[in-house]
């Protein structure tokens, strides 16, 4: 009865540190749901959140050559605003993590944008995500957008 | 006199150690072109020491899948049956991140020679990734995508 009371207080704080303590994986994991997450509701002000100042950018619309710095992107995005809809969908999520401080996060997805007119366009593509860790928070700091061939 | 001694020895003395030290941009930069190089010449063995062992890829040509490391191992082997094979960046960016951790983007040109003799070329935009293991800068990852 002493043990298992002894193994049930041990299991209770294996749980605890595993659910406090999440791994780095899981965080940038939840980084990456937030920041999207945030974008397809329109919550600009937050997505920008997740991004790092020196933030770079290969996009699959609009123009090919690379976004430079953080205002630029936001430009960007802000332009989604008046759009009916605008979704990002990202999936099979490979997540690397080096050092315990930068993350390589790669997935395919899927880009929907409704236009004013009620049109559809659909983008499907590969993504490359890099993150940063500053001051313990991760932000990204580039993401290469490519479309499938 | 005496002064113009010890500036020559001062600005001596900054070159060298300029030199000995180069900053992580220099050897970023110069990874990626060492890469590029041993790529070019078909020089594998070379061409490997320069990865991380989990590399992975996102290639513009053959498949837009995702390549692990032994898939890229197989995809850049068997430009060993090309006749030429020339890969060629610029405009390169480089961000270096807690000193070990570097993004770099660039534009590439592309050209290879089959063996029948067919040319093919092909431009985009290319980013990697590189961190440094043990004192060494390595790709863990690389995104080629083309122009539009």
């Amino acid at each position: 009865m002493k043990h298992l009371k002894f193994i049930t207080i041990l299991l209770f704080f294996v749980v605890l540190a595993g659910s406090t303590f999440a791994g780095d994986k899981e965080d940038v994991g939840a980084i990456i749901n937030k920041a999207w997450d945030a974008f397809n509701s329109k919550d600009y002000q937050t997505f920008f959140t997740y991004s790092a100042d020196d933030f770079e950018m290969f996009t699959g619309v609009s123009t090919p050559l690379l976004h430079i710095g953080k205002p630029h992107m936001m430009e960007y995005v802000n332009s989604f605003s008046s759009l009916p809809l605008v979704t990002y969908n990202q999936q099979q999520n490979t997540i690397r993590i080096y050092n315990g401080n930068t993350a390589v996060v790669n997935g395919y997805f899927v880009f929907t944008v409704v236009g004013k007119d009620g049109n559809v366009t659909n983008q499907s593509g590969r993504n490359s995500t890099t993150l940063v860790k500053q001051n313990g928070k991760w932000l990204i700091v580039n993401i290469h957008f490519s479309p499938m061939f | 006199m005496k002064y113009f001694k010890l500036i020559i020895i001062l600005l001596f003395v900054a070159i060298l150690t300029g030199n000995s030290f180069a900053g992580d941009k220099e050897d970023v930069q110069a990874l990626a072109n060492k890469t590029a190089e041993a790529f070019n010449q078909h020089n594998f063995t070379t061409y490997w020491s320069y990865f991380t062992d989990d590399n992975t890829e996102f290639p513009y040509v053959v498949s837009p899948l995702r390549h692990d490391a032994a898939m890229w191992k197989n995809f850049i082997e068997g430009t060993a049956n090309l006749a030429y094979v020339n890969y060629h960046e610029q405009d390169y960016e480089v961000q270096i991140y807690n000193g070990d951790a570097a993004v770099v983007t660039g534009y590439y040109t592309f050209t290879w020679m089959e063996k029948g003799g067919m040319m093919n070329f092909q431009s985009g935009r290319a980013s990697f990734f590189a961190v440094k293991q043990k004192g060494k800068w390595l790709i863990a990852h690389m995104h080629f995508s083309k122009m539009f």
